[in-house]
């Protein structure tokens, strides 16, 4: 086989053979080709401990809230895209909406509800926000008391 | 007839925008993509940034014993001086940027720095503000060294360790 | 025939998601949120912001499911808007992050942990969680768009040619791009090599 550390075209054997890509044939013959060569050889060394060290980096699963906050996004987002269709209704009628938006927004601003309602899930988030505040409070405190370090 | 028909699109649009305003508070804000903000935390300034009556109505959907700790927690947070709201913030920003694994660690040693006695608290604590002074290199230097390892129990230690870049700076971190 | 069915099927669920069928939504949100989180949370390295982001990837796909033509792989396109949120974010958000105060940068001085159950003493807890961040920062530091296709490539096991299709570039740069990230890391984390 052609070498694929020196021709480019058939670089990504290499890559392929590490991530397990290669069908068994391609496999063996390059397995066969790196025992006589060097640079092959090295690469794929070298890229085994890569793709090693790269398994070891997990990722968090999405928290139990996730698809509700999904659900709640695409719910705001379809009220915010209803007054969008509402300012493309009024467009011809410029001027009266510039004027009628002052007014709503001042009577809304004058009477703002604070209609925010948490739900259980969120109690528990703000649950442990608090607490986390509330230990890294603690250790202001204790951190108020000591002197400064001498530099 | 077109005098009246500009004023019914008027007060239709003025209580049409009324109705959209009240919707949409009625849902839980985004948390600010890029303004770094937890979610948890971005709700914790909100509620206690209101009128006890808004807080009522924003926890009237909880079971009454966690309505009563939640409001007693946020007054206490209330309470505090802006600058110590926002340092606090910071804070809690950081430990939540941590890999999940990494959170739990600094949790657990800030649950036992509480339990620790209040004369190792405060040497532990004077340790820490001065190697959260030092830069990484440094540190390492420190916290390998035998005298460290002499003046402070392993508990201690994995507390210094965890908490030292928790430190309050002295100035409130920009949010 | 078959095997491009089953290929197409997540893209037959977001043609009913388009004729107003919530319930198919529901079924793509179920089976690909944990591969958009694992994506972006490797993006940007910060669980919070995944959280957001990867909703938001959810949110733009049915947002646009009026306009959806099933041109590529359902994939393809997912991932597509998840590189574009989180190389967006990286890009906006990286002056201000570089100003806020942040535990990420330590980890030379790492603490020592007993995890009791875990079978690891303090110290080989202590080298695995060094190595650990080695690893992450290693991939923080490669350039926004040679981490994105080494994460889809490694992680999401993508082919070169869906990588190019969610990045909008031919199949040779985004080779190209995985050959330069692949060296980056080869150097950096040669010396884990023989370690645990």
């Amino acid at each position: 086989m052609n070498c694929p550390y020196r021709n480019e075209e058939e670089m990504d054997l290499l890559l392929d053979y590490t991530a397990g890509r290669l069908d068994p044939a391609g496999a063996a013959r390059l397995r066969t080709h790196a025992i006589t060569c060097p640079e092959c050889d090295g690469f794929l060394r070298a890229q085994a401990v890569v793709w090693k060290a790269l398994d070891e980096f997990t990722a968090p699963r999405p928290t139990a809230d996730f698809n509700r906050a999904v659900w709640r996004k695409i719910g705001t987002a379809a009220s915010e895209s209803w007054l969008t269709r509402l300012a493309q209704i009024c467009r011809p009628l410029v001027p009266l909406t510039a004027a009628a938006v002052l007014i709503a927004a001042g009577f809304v601003y004058d009477h703002k509800p604070a209609s925010l309602t948490i739900t259980v899930a969120e109690a528990e988030q703000i649950q442990h926000t608090l607490e986390d505040l509330q230990m890294l409070q603690n250790l202001n405190v204790t951190a108020a008391e000591v002197p400064e370090p001498l530099l | 007839m077109t005098r009246l028909s500009n004023l019914i699109s008027l007060a239709a649009l003025a209580a049409g925008l009324a109705v959209a305003q009240d919707a949409s508070e009625k849902t839980v804000p985004r948390a600010p993509l890029f303004g770094g903000a937890q979610p948890g935390t971005a709700l914790v300034v909100r509620l206690a940034q209101m009128t006890p009556e808004e807080r009522e109505r924003a926890l009237a959907n909880l079971p009454a014993q966690q309505r009563v700790r939640l409001n007693a927690q946020l007054e206490r947070f209330r309470a505090m001086a802006v600058e110590d709201q926002a340092r606090l913030r910071g804070q809690a920003a950081a430990l939540n940027r941590l890999p999940p694994e990494r959170q739990e660690a600094v949790r657990q040693s800030l649950r036992d720095f509480n339990v620790l006695i209040p004369d190792r608290r405060r040497v532990v604590t004077q340790e820490m503000r001065a190697l959260a002074l030092l830069p990484a290199g440094e540190r390492r230097v420190v916290l390998a060294s035998e005298e460290f390892q002499a003046r402070f129990s392993a508990p201690e230690r994995r507390i210094i360790a965890d908490l030292a870049e928790m430190m309050p700076q002295d100035s409130p971190p920009v949010l | 025939m078959e095997a491009a069915q089953a290929l197409d099927f997540d893209a037959q669920l977001m043609l009913r998601v388009k004729d107003g069928d919530d319930d198919s939504f529901r079924l793509l949100l179920e089976k690909h949120r944990l591969p958009v989180m694992r994506f972006v949370y490797r993006m940007v390295q910060d669980q919070s912001v995944s959280e957001e982001l990867g909703q938001e990837v959810f949110l733009r796909i049915y947002r646009s499911r009026a306009n959806y033509e099933p041109a590529a792989k359902f994939t393809t396109w997912m991932f597509r808007i998840a590189s574009h949120l989180a190389l967006n974010w990286l890009r906006d958000g990286r002056t201000e992050r570089e100003r806020s105060f942040s535990l990420d940068s330590r980890s030379d001085g790492e603490p020592v942990r007993e995890f009791p159950g875990t079978g690891f003493s303090v110290e080989e807890e202590m080298v695995r969680r060094i190595r650990l961040d080695e690893i992450r920062q290693a991939i923080a530091d490669l350039p926004d768009k040679q981490r994105a296709a080494v994460l889809m490539h490694k992680y999401e096991e993508m082919e070169y040619s869906q990588i190019a299709g969610a990045m909008a570039c031919s199949e040779s740069a985004v080779k190209s791009l995985l050959f330069r990230a692949y060296e980056t890391l080869r150097a950096r984390l040669a010396h884990l090599a023989g370690q645990k």
